[in-house]
This record gives C-alpha cells, structure tokens and sequence, in this order.
C-alpha cells in the first residue's frame, strides 16, 4: 500500500497527471473509508452521504496536500473521520445527547440496520464497541479493523499515542467483558 | 466462564451495502474531477470566443475612425496641398468658404 501510495503522490504533484492520480485515489480508498465511516455512523445512508462529503473535501484541498506519500493515507482517514465525528455531533444536537453517549442511539439504528443478523456474534460484537465512548471505538476501529500503527492512528485522531495505547487496551477489556456475559 | 477470543469473530462486519455501491460511489467521486476539467474547457472556450469578439469590434471601429480620419477637412486638405495645383486648391477652398468670404475674396 506505501508504494502503490507514493505512486499515487506523484500523479498528484504531476499538474498533467492529476487527474489520472485522483482516479487512482479513489480506487485505493473508497472501500476502506466507507467501511471506517460505517463503523462509526452505523446507518449505510449516512455513511455514503459522509463519504460523498468526504470525497469533495479531498478533491478540493488536495493541491494544498504538502506531505509525504505514508501521510496521505492518515490525511486521507484525518479528513473522513472528522467527518463522521461532525456528522454524529449534529445527529447529537437532534437528540439533545452528548457524543459519547450517543452509542444507545446508534444501537438501535444498528438493530433496524442488520436486522436479525443483530443476534450473531458479529452483530453482538458491534453492539458491545457502539457501547464504547465515540473516541474509544474510533481507536479501537483503526486499530483493529485498520490495522493502523498508533502513531498514525495519533495523526489522524489528533490524540497522544500513549493515550490511544491506553484507549485501546481499555476497549478490548470492555468488549471482552460484554461477550462473555 | 471461557474468555472471549477476538478471533472468533475476525473482522467480518454484519452489515451489508447495496449491489453495485462501491463501483457508483467510486465513479461518483471521479466525476468531481472531469466536472472540474469540464468547467474549465467551458470557460476557456467562453474567454477565447470574447477575446475574438472584443478584437474584432476594436478592430472595426478603428477602421472606422481611420476613415473618418482619413477623410476629414484638415487632412483632405493637407493631402491637396502636397498634391495639388494652385487652381485645384482655390476650387476647394471655394468649395467650403462661407456666402460671405466668397462675396468678400471672389
């Protein structure tokens, strides 16, 4: 993925080659930004509208990007992940929630959502992370799902590493705990 | 009670997407590109289109005032006078003078 991303930079930084480098953008990261946007809003409709928002926000301040071909992921996954945080913030203002306990609300979209796949263990296991503080779920999601190193995940959420190291790790003991009741 | 084991459930999500969604949103998101590439051959067509517009009325009119230049008294005269005989010359100012300086110098 570093190769196939610094391929992708240089097209970019080639004013001739933009546009064959942005088409190469999308294929690379649609797949992994929708599913990182549906983790966290749960609904599939507001994970495309997000990532449409998400893809007009990069195409619009990618001739501004000025780092390295390893940032351009985190930049690319800093982008959608503010995304979906303001997302769940206005859908908090609607229900006069906070962000962290807006997890109840996302739980029975994720029941309407899945239907009866809600009772299977994958189903039990998103359940148990929508339960999670927004910002534990969103380290634990990078990381887990991501693979991402913490000092990326750093980058992109704008938290400490040591603190993700430690959000992670309390992440995994909750979730232990509530699939195994 | 036996611990949960996260690889019992891997990464494998329980949600589903529509049949064909990946594939629209990818070319969704590259239409942004030829969007923009399209407005801009617009309006390079619009500019170039004025710009020939603007130097063929300025060249227009400049012919015109060239004319109208051309043919004025002052230079019709100018002209005679490098050209001209004496008579031809007294035949035009006659031509132009008022019915009382011809009455007073004719």
């Amino acid at each position: 993925m570093i190769i196939e991303t610094s391929e992708i930079l240089r097209l970019l930084t080639d004013r001739e080659r933009r546009s064959e480098g942005f088409a190469l953008l999308v294929d690379a990261y649609t797949e992994p930004l929708y599913w990182h946007l549906r983790r966290m809003v749960v609904v599939h409709e507001e994970a495309e509208d997000t990532l449409q928002e998400v893809w007009i926000k990069i195409f619009s301040s990618i001739e501004s990007y000025r780092g390295d071909a390893e940032g351009l992921r985190s930049w690319c996954y800093r982008i959608a992940t503010n995304a979906a945080l303001d997302r769940l913030r206005r859908r908090c203002r609607w229900r006069f929630v906070t962000l962290d306990s807006i997890g109840h609300t996302l739980s029975k979209d994720f029941t309407h959502e899945v239907g009866e796949s809600a009772d299977s263990i994958e189903g039990r296991f998103q359940q148990a992370l929508l339960a999670l503080p927004t910002k534990q779920r969103l380290v634990f999601n990078l990381r887990y799902y991501d693979e991402l190193e913490y000092s990326e995940i750093s980058r992109i959420t704008g938290i400490s590493e040591g603190a993700c190291k430690t959000n992670y790790h309390y992440a995994q003991q909750r979730v232990k705990e509530m699939m195994t009741r | 009670m036996k611990e949960f084991d996260f690889d019992n459930v891997g990464k494998r999500l329980p949600y589903a997407t529509p049949e064909g969604f990946f594939e629209r949103a990818k070319m969704q998101a590259k239409s942004l590109d030829a969007g923009a590439q399209g407005l801009h051959r617009r309006r390079t067509f619009i500019v170039t289109r004025v710009a020939i517009a603007a130097a063929v009325v300025l060249a227009v009119c400049g012919a015109a005032w060239w004319a109208w230049d051309y043919n004025s008294l002052e230079n019709r005269y100018e002209r005679m006078l490098a050209e001209c005989s004496t008579d031809v010359l007294w035949e035009f100012a006659y031509e132009y003078d008022s019915d009382s300086d011809k009455t007073y110098f004719y």
